[in-house]
């Protein structure tokens, strides 16, 4: 795992475990493979997820792009894209 | 807790009085339809004035944001005028327009919160008015409907909300527009008629986030047919207050500036998106006016 996926599946990992029950249920590798879309999140929490991997990264994420990710693979693509670009 | 046969009971008699005052309703507007509409409406203001016992039934039933029952008539008459090709535009008041221009001066972005009322969506009409771009996160593209019905002219930008909303209105609100929207929900109590309203303070989370200045509005309909905007800043440090505690603060505005003061509680904003359904499209499209009906359509 790459540490550009490792620091994503942090990221989702602390979102899922905000859920209720779901507190360390979710592993790296487990992160790596699931939809995005299964984890049930708001937009609020969407926009959260978005602003913790900016800053993470230092980049400006646009917004329907980044709507368009299911997977951790597609957001690592994103941010390298984004970095790259910048 | 159980609905009380005589709340139900109520609710009936309530929709009837409504129902029967907005057939006389019709009934003036026809028989007075070779009047302008600015006389239409002022016939038809007074009736409902002087008949209010019929159209305070709206109190009673399918009105679980608990709006005031003048907004609801004020909205019926608008469409039984506007059901034909002569056009009627409201008059609308806006109060405290320094607390709008105040927050554009700071150019880092609007987020306006406010209420349903039934009128409020008349908010389009004074961002368009003033030459403001402006995006409304809501439910419905009754919305559209319900602005032009305001005297709004042109198309409104809408934010469906959903899982998604917040993510694009923070693209619109990037690119200088600004985004108004509802703030309270309902949430019915399972196996009665009652619904809690709650006030999410999602939104008030998203405006810090986005850095953005906050501005309060409600909207009623007054005693002359006016529609009235009241505009607020928050009373706290919008940077430093949580956000509940500025939903609290928008709460507390609503309570000075809304003519039918509710009971509003602060709630999640997942309830906020999830509180409705799009059937409610399908639901209103038939209360529109015909000429009306074909713009719920994307």
């Amino acid at each position: 795992m790459t540490d550009v996926e490792k620091k994503i599946s942090a990221i989702v990992r602390g979102l899922t475990d905000q859920k209720p029950g779901s507190q360390g249920a979710v592993t790296d590798d487990a992160a790596m493979n699931m939809r995005l879309s299964d984890l049930g999140l708001d937009s609020l929490e969407k926009m959260d997820m978005a602003m913790q991997l900016e800053d993470a990264f230092a980049v400006s994420l646009d917004e329907v792009e980044f709507l368009a990710c299911d997977t951790v693979p597609d957001l690592v693509r994103l941010i390298e894209g984004s970095t790259s670009a910048q | 807790m159980r609905t009380h046969p005589f709340s139900i009971l109520a609710a009936l008699i309530g929709t009837a009085r409504y129902k029967f005052g907005q057939f006389l309703l019709n009934v003036l507007a026809r028989h007075r339809a070779s009047l302008p509409a600015r006389a239409r409406f002022e016939l038809g203001w007074q009736f409902i004035r002087k008949f209010q016992w019929l159209f305070r039934g709206r109190d009673l039933s399918g009105n679980r944001y608990s709006s005031d029952w003048k907004n609801y008539a004020f909205m019926r008459l608008l469409a039984i005028l506007n059901n034909g090709t002569d056009r009627f535009v409201p008059s609308i008041q806006v109060y405290n327009e320094g607390a709008l221009l105040q927050a554009i001066e700071d150019q880092v972005g609007i987020v306006v919160v406010t209420l349903h009322s039934r009128v409020h969506t008349v908010l389009s009409r004074v961002f368009e008015e003033r030459g403001i771009s402006h995006s409304v996160i809501a439910n419905s593209l009754a919305v559209q409907v319900f602005s032009e019905l305001l005297g709004l002219r042109g198309k409104v930008d809408l934010v469906r909300l959903g899982d998604s909303s917040l993510l694009v209105a923070r693209k619109k609100l990037r690119a200088g527009r600004l985004i108004w929207t509802c703030a309270d929900f309902t949430v019915r109590e399972p196996g009665t008629l009652y619904h809690d309203i709650y006030v999410a303070d999602g939104l008030f989370e998203f405006a810090k986030n986005c850095g953005a200045r906050l501005v309060y509005a409600v909207s009623n309909v007054s005693e002359d047919g006016i529609v009235e905007v009241f505009l607020s800043r928050p009373s706290i440090d919008e940077e430093r207050a949580s956000p509940f505690a500025l939903a609290n603060d928008f709460v507390d505005f609503c309570r000075t500036a809304s003519t039918a003061p509710a009971d509003w509680k602060i709630g999640p904003w997942t309830l906020r998106e999830r509180s409705q359904t799009k059937q409610f499209d399908n639901f209103c499209v038939h209360r529109f006016p015909k000429n009306m009906r074909h713009r719920m359509h994307d």
